[in-house]
């Protein structure tokens, strides 16, 4: 269940004035059942990569590899590729097109040969996963709140039972309380079904609470693919990049530089409480001897 | 497969014959078409065939790019063509059933064949040195004299330049709408008429919705800018003639002239 990218280039509009790379000598290879968080600026090429992922855009040079096999190679089926790696596209709820809720989520599962009675169970599975109560299911989508309508267009792809999940931009537009829910429904995936997921974003700060590893793009091509602390030891260039670290961790540095003894790659509030807790009680207990 | 419509589409670049007033463009594009309806010989067309080339040419536009425009109305222009071949009468050259095919049907549909390629070629060279705000700007100015008979121009202008404006926008959106339903095994590709016709409805409904959520949104903010229409609205780049413009005029004058002449002397 693994993805693997070898030296993927791809350039957008080949043979005319407007020609230009898109992604450039791109290498990588996920683990399974992987937390990754995809960041970089606006023109980064983030949306461009994942959608070689499932084989929506033909890669210019290079290749991918899913379960090790050449995803272009004879006896592929595309159509397969896209039921094992889920993508959801940035605000996904603008391709809500069904009567009511359950039929749209249905839509997946059908296209990929499975009966109705089976297409019902496995949209009922998803709906449920993505936290949609059955009240909703015979309604309208266009009726939904914008978070509701969100959560059903992302159950219409994890209705499809994929095995790598990819995101892009899931919290994009939603205000916090539908943020948080979007974010901890990926969360609470990634824990009961082990997929593993891609999840592009624009904000360190959701990248650092829930990735295992975090791809940093910059013009098309990869520059760090690690774990967050060490990406956001590279705050200084993340910033020439137009990106920056979340803002725990300048905070962070900051106490570094007053000669406080604190780690200065932590990326989370909660962590960050541990470390200056830990300081603090150490201090206690010093000026009590 | 969507982008390859190069129709009405802007081709960015700085030639002479991008920085020509668009009212020149238009006009000449005008007397351009006109002229391939004058005349009907042979030499003509070769010579405006010549003139076409040499303004593809200037305009530093990749031929390429011409052509792949060409395919897209490449069925209207079979079509056009075998109308002319088979049904039009005069002395048989050769028969296979019902069909026949006359010497006069053969001139016609080459002549038609090339009319229809030089026009679209022609038409579509003035849109893709134009940008569609140029057009439109100059449209509304050489129709000017239209508002004393009480025509909106401007209204007409505006909505034309904000229909062109969104063409490239709605086919990004299908083309964005079309992945995000192949990622869920949607198929556009396969099966007979009706499977096709059905699997179009997962695409046509979302991409009505943005339409209308599109419109909605920017007659919004064009009345939050308090548009009022045309009456008393300035320019913030009128539109002057320069030195290039009149010398453009003068050459598709002479061009006219020309191809004018062939039509009596006989050429």
């Amino acid at each position: 269940m693994s993805l693997r990218v070898e030296n993927l280039s791809y350039i957008y509009q080949a043979g005319t004035a407007m020609e230009s790379y898109a992604l450039r000598d791109i290498s990588f290879e996920t683990r399974e059942g992987e937390f990754i968080g995809l960041i970089g600026h606006t023109g980064s090429g983030k949306s461009t990569l994942i959608q070689h992922l499932n084989g929506l855009i033909k890669p210019t040079e290079g290749h991918i590899f899913y379960n090790d096999r050449d995803i272009y190679s004879e006896g592929m089926s595309l159509k397969e590729l896209r039921q094992k790696v889920g993508l959801v596209f940035q605000y996904p709820e603008y391709q809500l097109f069904e009567t009511d809720v359950i039929t749209d989520v249905k839509f997946g599962p059908k296209n990929m040969g499975l009966s109705d009675s089976e297409a019902e169970e496995a949209a009922k599975r998803a709906l449920e996963l993505s936290g949609i109560g059955e009240e909703f299911y015979k309604r309208s989508p266009f009726e939904l709140s914008g978070g509701q309508k969100r959560r059903v267009a992302i159950a219409g792809v994890l209705a499809m039972d994929p095995e790598v999940l990819i995101l892009d931009e899931p919290a994009a537009g939603l205000d916090p309380l539908g943020k948080n829910e979007i974010l901890s429904t990926i969360e609470r995936l990634h824990h009961e079904r082990k997929n593993t997921i891609i999840m592009v974003s624009h904000s360190m700060e959701d990248v650092a609470e829930y990735a295992d590893r975090i791809m940093v793009l910059d013009s098309g091509r990869l520059v760090y693919f690690d774990e967050p602390k060490v990406v956001f030891r590279h705050y200084e260039e993340l910033e020439k990049m137009g990106l920056s670290a979340p803002q725990i961790t300048y905070l962070m540095g900051d106490l570094k530089k007053r000669g406080l003894d604190v780690d200065d790659s932590i990326g989370t509030v909660e962590a960050a409480k541990a470390e200056i807790l830990m300081l603090w009680k150490g201090k206690q207990k010093y000026n009590k001897e | 497969m969507l982008r390859d419509i190069t129709i009405g589409q802007y081709y960015p670049s700085d030639s002479l014959i991008h920085r020509l007033d668009p009212r020149v463009k238009l006009a000449s594009t005008m007397l351009f078409l006109i002229s391939l309806f004058i005349t009907g010989s042979i030499a003509a067309y070769i010579f405006a065939g010549l003139v076409l080339l040499l303004v593809i040419r200037i305009s530093r536009i990749p031929v390429k790019f011409i052509v792949k425009g060409l395919k897209a109305v490449f069925i209207l222009l079979l079509i056009s063509v075998s109308f002319n071949l088979f049904l039009t009468p005069g002395e048989v050259i050769f028969k296979l059933g019902f069909l026949h095919i006359t010497r006069e049907g053969v001139r016609i549909a080459v002549f038609m064949a090339v009319r229809l390629i030089y026009l679209i070629i022609g038409s579509s060279l003035m849109t893709l040195t134009t940008t569609p705000n140029e057009l439109t700007d100059g449209l509304e100015k050489s129709l000017g004299f239209l508002n004393k008979a009480h025509i909106p121009v401007h209204e007409i202008a505006m909505m034309m330049s904000i229909a062109l404006r969104f063409i490239p926008i709605l086919i990004e959106e299908t083309d964005k709408i079309m992945k995000a339903q192949m990622a869920r095994g949607a198929d556009f590709d396969t099966g007979g008429l009706m499977d096709r016709a059905k699997a179009m409805v997962p695409l046509l409904v979302p991409l009505f919705l943005s339409a209308f959520r599109r419109a909605a949104d920017l007659a919004q903010a064009m009345e939050a800018r308090c548009y009022h229409g045309g009456e008393g609205r300035t320019k913030l780049k009128p539109l002057r003639y320069k030195r290039r413009d009149y010398i453009a005029y003068f050459t598709v004058a002479i061009y006219f002239i020309i191809m004018l002449s062939t039509r009596f002397i006989g050429i």
